[in-house]
């Protein structure tokens, strides 16, 4: 029993291994013929044209921009949400309103994708005059949207971790109840709620299907979200469904691509991580 | 003092104790306790508790576990309103206004704003050691600086908790010691002056000598202010209390002059239990 409980242990591991084998012995190839100064000042993404480029900078950016984009919105709407539901809503309310949370949490992002480039962009474009038919804004609007769910219950969790007691505290000195959230349990979860934002970032930044659907494929440096540009992962995407052949620079991008999203994510990881660790609490 | 007609046995101790305390000297009353029925959902958990709490005297509720004496603490700052189901009958009177605190229409945050409360385990906020103590003063809407500096510094002397904190006013409250968490939460409680001190059980996750710095706290603060405590321990409550109230099963057994109560108590079931045959 224990050599099976090992061995499934140790098979999680060996395919973390495995990923991050691949990853590497394939980048090393790519940049044995591209430099990694080029890699990472060239300002045009082009590996699959004559004069081919290879600036990841474009989307890295395309990347950042969507992902901040729906930072904007999950943070402050997850924040309030959570504090809604930690420190107002009776239990009742919040039996109904999480499962509903669940339930986006639980739709496919393919939906996602088509929501924001046939739904949500055409009523956009009447407000924003300049919104193009891919763009960055909407499908980050809508990834805010799909990580909503896991900010909120994240830092919700975060938030019912502070213990009655300094709850009681707060309202026996004459806190009222949002004088009581905002002072003494944000705080108190404050090591928990910035995880859950890191989080949060880090999904937004793996996220494909909606950027691939909605935001356009044209690798450019993304500096006007009104745009559309490809992101690391759609371009990935990209390259998988055509038919470059194996083996050839272009395939190697798919590589040098996802371990520069693999590079992000992990580095959010480990911040979400340190800022546990230093800014935990001990009640 | 208290209202004639208390006709249940629990009362009749109490009414020579106060008349005993009156002959001597007028006491003045901060708050009382009239007739109070409390109800966690449909669990009576205090009956008909009667008590007058002396100013600027520390009167402590002492009892078996059960017996209600943290209830009818809690029963001062409406703490009790932060959970549903719960439900209070009687009066709690605080003077010299003569309102009734327990009242439905009373807002609970009036109770709260002047009467404090320490608790059981110290539960400094995750904030620095200033910021614990001010916390108060800056709902109250005390913003000027050097009058926040000035009463931050005068609650932590009176916590005797100033000069082990004076080098680090800015460093979190969580890297003091359980005994300096717990003084740093009765400078918390005494920095916006409050009318009341509700204690329950300050000292009982706190080793012997954290222990004994509070009760020498409680004994310099007497006088200055009115002190109520709930401890479960005999010894604590003849040391520190002036006058001391026996609490059974949600009934107010006894209350007397503390030394009373611990030489020559009037009722049985106060003599078992502070002989420890019960508790």
């Amino acid at each position: 029993m224990r050599v099976v409980l090992f061995l499934s242990a140790a098979l999680s591991v060996l395919v973390t291994a495995g990923i991050v084998y691949v990853l590497l012995s394939e980048s090393l190839k790519f940049f044995a013929q591209v430099s990694i100064i080029s890699f990472l000042t060239d300002t045009q993404w082009t590996p699959v044209f004559q004069d081919k480029h290879f600036g990841i900078m474009t989307l890295v950016s395309g990347t950042l921009v969507s992902s901040l984009i729906a930072l904007l919105v999950a943070i402050p709407a997850g924040t309030v949400l959570a504090i809604y539901l930690s420190e107002f809503a009776r239990p009742q309310v919040r039996e109904t309103i999480k499962p509903f949370l669940e339930l986006i949490a639980g739709v496919p992002t393919v939906a996602f994708g088509y929501f924001a480039l046939l739904f949500l962009t055409p009523i956009f474009q009447i407000f924003i005059p300049g919104l193009a038919g891919f763009n960055l804004l909407v499908p980050g609007i809508v990834m805010g949207i799909m990580i909503l769910p896991y900010i909120v219950s994240v830092s919700e969790d975060a938030m019912r971790a502070v213990p009655a007691e300094l709850r009681e505290g707060a309202y026996a000195l004459g806190f009222t109840r949002l004088q009581t959230a905002t002072r003494v349990v944000i705080p108190g979860a404050f090591s928990g709620v910035t995880a859950a934002y890191i989080l949060g970032m880090s999904r937004a930044v793996g996220e494909t299907m909606v950027v691939a659907i909605a935001a356009g494929q044209q690798a450019k440096l993304a500096l006007n979200p009104l745009e559309g540009a490809a992101t690391i992962t759609s371009y990935i995407v990209q390259i998988s469904l055509g038919d470059v052949p194996h083996g050839s620079i272009a395939y190697l991008t798919i590589f040098a691509a996802g371990m520069t999203l693999f590079l992000m994510t992990f580095a959010f990881n480990i911040l979400a991580f340190w800022l546990r660790q230093k800014y935990r609490e001990f009640y | 003092m208290l209202q004639p007609g208390l006709s249940e046995n629990e009362m009749t101790a109490v009414t020579p104790a106060l008349d005993a305390v009156a002959s001597k000297e007028p006491a003045p009353l901060r708050a009382s306790v009239r007739n109070l029925n409390f109800f966690y959902g449909d669990n009576q958990a205090l009956k008909g508790v009667e008590l007058p709490i002396v100013e600027g005297k520390v009167t402590a509720l002492i009892g078996p576990s059960g017996c209600g004496k943290s209830t009818l603490l809690r029963c001062f700052n409406r703490m009790h309103d932060l959970y549903p189901g719960n439900r209070y009958q009687g009066e709690i009177i605080l003077y010299p206004e003569g309102i009734n605190i327990v009242a439905p229409e009373v807002d609970p945050m009036l109770a709260r704003l002047r009467i404090g409360m320490v608790f059981q385990k110290p539960n400094p906020f995750p904030k620095s050691v200033y910021e614990n103590v001010a916390s108060g003063l800056h709902i109250r809407g005390i913003r000027n600086r050097s009058e926040v500096d000035g009463r931050v510094e005068a609650a932590l002397r009176q916590a005797a908790l100033w000069d082990e904190v004076k080098d680090r006013l800015q460093e979190s409250a969580y890297g003091l010691s359980g005994g300096q968490q717990q003084r740093l939460c009765i400078a918390r409680t005494l920095a916006p002056d409050p009318e009341l001190i509700l204690l329950d059980e300050p000292t009982s996750a706190l080793d012997p000598i954290a222990t004994a710095k509070i009760e020498e706290l409680m004994d310099e603060l007497r006088g200055a202010y009115t002190i109520v405590i709930v401890t479960h321990n005999m010894q604590q409550a003849a040391r520190i209390s002036d006058f001391t109230a026996f609490m059974h099963l949600g009934h107010m057994v006894e209350y007397d002059v503390a030394s009373l109560i611990f030489t020559n108590p009037t009722e049985e079931r106060t003599r078992s239990y502070i002989t420890g045959r019960f508790g």
